[in-house]
């Protein structure tokens, strides 16, 4: 700091409600929810399409909010993040292309965490399992429709309630429930369809 | 959750999130985007060029404080690295505002706190004799610093004439210094500026110290 100057705010009590309600008087408050958020629609967009293009498509969502900061619901206690995910989710879709790519570009690896205590072959078992099942990830994620598909991902990714899901897609939770309840029998199929169930008959004699 | 779920969300793709000068990049073009939006709204609904300064608050990188017990010590860390190594001590209270001082590895840590948040800074040069700084907290703003030993009164021009006074100052011990904190009138603005000169006197009037700031309007 500066031995004289404006001070720096450095957290601000205000709900995010609060916050985007003073903005319509004053746009600077707007910068607030900004700070708050920023980092959780940037890892949003990495997740889905690398830090690359996160960096432009997180800011642009700020700015898409901020036009839209009107028709933000007043006296919600609750984060507006939902509703930042919801226009992160639009802005992703036509993206479509890239997600696809992308997926197939993560680094399948990355997806397998060690347990402690467990030997070798063990492990290497559970890698390539890991490795397969994301595999058959990739290729159920880009078999759903979009909007089951970002439905389920905010649910698993971004550890939304179905509630916060509906408050992203302006639709009643019942909705959500039934397109995800159609859409987590679809994957099951898809994971399963690549992984047959073990049975009596595909267990060798000397194991049964 | 169903094991489909469970699977979706154990390959959930790993993320390092934006690195500093990332943030920092997208930081300052939104507030840029929210000073030219600022350009033309004021809270009566009339229009203004004025332009608009944003700062950055330490949030950004998470101001959520890791508080760690180190020898009885609370040490805390901030968002921007400075790290408490002593707890906090109230200076003063004046109305809605508190005054508190903190040490940390970069030097004194002076902040002004409200219901509605905190605002400050650390590394403070206390060897100034005379120092001022200008903010706001919400709807809320002041002024705070600290005078010589022995003032009695601190005058603080700001520019196009008003002329706020300070005639409250609290001592703390192990600091050769009197600090204040005070409201400032809203017609200063949601922002307000620094004053372009501050005086401090001692209960004789005689002049003890002075500091002239020059008019920054977008000094951030």
């Amino acid at each position: 700091m500066r031995r004289s100057g404006r001070y720096r705010v450095m957290s601000d009590s205000r709900s995010d409600a609060e916050l985007i309600e003073a903005s319509l008087r004053r746009p600077v408050e707007f910068g607030y929810v900004f700070e708050r958020h920023f980092d959780a629609v940037f890892r949003f967009f990495e997740r889905r399409l690398g830090p690359g293009p996160a960096e432009d498509l997180a800011s642009e969502v700020f700015r898409i909010a901020y036009e839209r900061r009107h028709d933000y619901q007043k006296g919600d206690s609750s984060s507006c993040r939902p509703w930042l995910y919801g226009i992160s989710t639009n802005l992703g879709l036509k993206e479509r292309r890239r997600f696809a790519r992308h997926l197939a570009a993560v680094d399948r690896a990355a997806h397998f965490v060690e347990a402690d205590g467990v030997d070798h072959a063990t492990t290497v078992a559970a890698r390539v399992h890991s490795e397969q099942t994301w595999t058959r990830l990739q290729a159920a994620l880009v078999t759903l429709d979009d909007v089951s598909r970002e439905m389920l991902l905010l649910v698993a990714w971004e550890d939304l309630s179905y509630q916060d899901v509906a408050k992203a897609f302006e639709v009643p939770v019942g909705t959500v429930r039934s397109r995800l309840h159609r859409a987590r029998a679809r994957l099951r199929t898809l994971l399963d369809v690549g992984n047959p169930p073990i049975t009596n008959s595909s267990i060798p004699e000397n194991r049964k | 959750m169903t094991n489909e779920m469970d699977t979706l969300t154990r390959h959930r793709p790993l993320t390092t999130g934006p690195a500093p000068e990332v943030t920092e990049r997208a930081s300052r073009s939104f507030a840029e985007f929210l000073d030219n939006q600022s350009a033309g709204t004021t809270n009566d609904g009339s229009t203004h060029t004025r332009k608009r300064w944003y700062r950055r608050p330490l949030a950004i990188a998470g101001w959520t404080a890791i508080l760690v017990a180190a020898g009885g010590v609370a040490i805390a860390v901030t968002g921007d690295g400075v790290v408490y190594v002593e707890p906090p001590t109230q200076i003063t209270e004046t109305g809605d505002l508190s005054l508190v001082i903190q040490e940390s590895n970069i030097g004194p840590c002076l902040e002004v706190r409200t219901d509605g948040g905190m605002a400050g800074g650390c590394g403070v040069d206390l060897d100034e004799p005379l120092s001022v700084g200008t903010g706001g907290i919400g709807a809320t703003t002041f002024a705070s610093g600290w005078a010589p030993p022995g003032t009695a009164k601190v005058e603080m021009a700001f520019p196009g004439g008003e002329i706020v006074n300070v005639a409250t100052f609290e001592t703390v011990e192990g600091y050769d210094k009197m600090f204040f904190v005070v409201p400032l009138s809203p017609s200063l603005g949601d922002e307000p500026p620094l004053p372009l000169q501050v005086l401090a006197y001692d209960h004789q009037g005689n002049t003890l110290a002075m500091v002239n700031y020059p008019e920054r309007p977008d000094q951030d």
